[in-house]
Parts: C-alpha cells; structure tokens; sequence
C-alpha cells in the first residue's frame, strides 16, 4: 500500500459564536477540536459530492447510475437525493413517443406506429 | 424467438418501486440483469436497508429473472465499445449483453440511449413495458393509467412528458 499524503488546514476561528458552539459539539460527540472538524469536513464534503453529481444528471451529462457511481451512493440513495430536490427523469416525450413506435413495430402493429408518427 | 428483455440498475429498481415487475416477467418469457446490475440493485440496496431490493432477490430466487454474468464475447464488446464515461457499469453490462443476444434493453437515461442507438441495440423505455401490456391485452385502459401513471411518479418524469404517456 502506498503512503499516504496528508495536508494540514489551518483555520482561523475568530467568532465567539462559533468558538462557544464547537466547544459543546466537541463536548457533546465526545471529540477533540481536530477531530470534530474533520467529521464536519467529511460529512460536507459527502454532501457536496451528492449535490454536485445530482447537478450533472440534472443537466442530462451523466445517467443515474454513473451520478451515483460518482457520489459513491447507492442507486437508491442517488434517487432518493434527485426525489427530495425535485429534479426530473432525463426521459422525455420525444423518447416516450420513439420508444412506443418502435414498441408496436416489434408487435407487428406497423399501422399504429405509423399513425403515431403521423 | 423466445421474447428476451434486459434491465439495467435504474429501470429495474424503478419498475419495481412501481410494483411492475410482475407485468415485465409476464410479458417475456427471460427477464435478465447482469453482476454489475446485481451489485447495484440488490447488494448495495440491501446493505442500505431498502425493502425494493429485497423484492428483485425474491424475484432472482424464484427465477423470474435470472442474473447472468456477460458473456466472454460481450466482455471484448465492452472494451472495444469504449463507452464514454457519462454511463454507469451496469448499463455498459447490459448494452453489450443486449447486443451480444440481440434482444432489447431497457434503457432511459440519455447517454444510455444514445449509446445503444450508436451501437446499433433495439431499446425501450421502462414506460414502454407497461403500454405493451396494454397492447397485448394484458392490462386493461384503466388499469394502463393508474400503472404508468406511478411508474412515471416513480421515475420523477414532468408532467408534460407524462402527459404523452396518457389520453
């Protein structure tokens, strides 16, 4: 296995606010500083992915399945995300309409297809 | 010819979400998914606690779909199809398993489609199963609006492109 890098971040922390409430999350989960904000950091970066692979499906660049591949979620969990932030099926009228012309060629209904496409 | 239908991951958790894999397996004689479609569908589901997944096991272990995994020949296709990245493992499976026995596909996310439209693969829509029911009699009209009506819910498809699906 190869080594593996690691960067330090160092972030100013100003706010009493702020400073007050990592104190009682750090308290409350039981973990340092450090940790608790790469818990944070982690759990937004997985957020971020979703969201941004949720984007590229809603943008039709990537099927479900690729976007959830990219997020590292399941399928299900992938759909899930799409369902909560509304975005809509790649599938369209126009394959909806080619699919179902096609469909009644297979069944030798040739006479509908065509009525359909008429 | 025996009629062969191939689901990809999304297609076949979608028509089960919609309590339609009973019409797939009754209007083809071989419903058929590939390892990588078994993975996502049924491995990774499970692990994440969703009853769909536990439905398609039940379905594999009662044969009503049977999983394969692609053929020597459909694993050169893969290569050589040098799919472009925008499609998931599953999908590419099923593109090329559809083509090496030359049934159809389910297919409905658009890199998918156009992919096995390049390549040359007879496809549909998950949709389309369900108006083939109609077709062959399978389902009645009313039973036609209320079954695409939560497939398309299901899928999350927009009103006007649901509104093709419906009269």
């Amino acid at each position: 296995m190869g080594a593996v890098k690691m960067r330090t971040l160092r972030i100013p922390l100003e706010e009493e606010e702020t400073l007050r409430t990592l104190d009682e999350v750090a308290g409350y989960y039981a973990l340092s500083w450090p940790q608790l904000v790469k818990k944070f950091l982690q759990e937004g970066m997985q957020t971020a992915r979703l969201d941004h692979t949720a984007e590229l499906y809603a943008r039709r660049e990537v099927t479900l399945e690729r976007a959830s591949e990219l997020a590292g979620v399941s399928i299900y969990e992938m759909m899930a995300h799409l369902r909560e932030r509304d975005i809509p099926a790649q599938r369209r009228a126009g394959d909806v309409r080619a699919d179902a012309a096609a469909m009644l060629i297979r069944n030798g209904r040739s006479d509908i297809a065509e009525r359909l496409a008429g | 010819m025996r009629k062969v239908i191939k689901l990809d991951a999304s297609g076949l958790i979608y028509l089960t979400k919609a309590g339609l894999l009973n019409l797939v397996e009754d209007l083809y004689e071989e419903v058929i998914i590939t390892d990588a479609v078994y993975q996502e569908a049924v491995l990774q589901g499970k692990a994440g606690g969703y009853p769909d997944a536990l439905v398609i096991e039940q379905a594999i272990a009662e044969s009503h779909i049977q999983v394969r995994q692609p053929s020597p020949a459909a694993g050169k296709r893969l290569v050589d199809a040098r799919f472009p990245e925008r499609l998931g493992a599953g999908e590419r499976e099923i593109i090329v398993e559809a083509l090496e026995q030359k049934c159809l596909a389910v297919l409905d996310d658009l890199h998918a489609r156009a992919a096995a439209v390049a390549l040359g693969l007879s496809l549909c829509g998950s949709d389309t199963v369900v108006l083939e029911g109609l077709l062959r009699g399978r389902i009645g009209g009313e039973e036609y609006q209320t079954k695409v009506t939560r497939l398309a819910t299901v899928l999350g498809m927009r009103a006007d492109d649901l509104a093709e699906l419906l009269w």
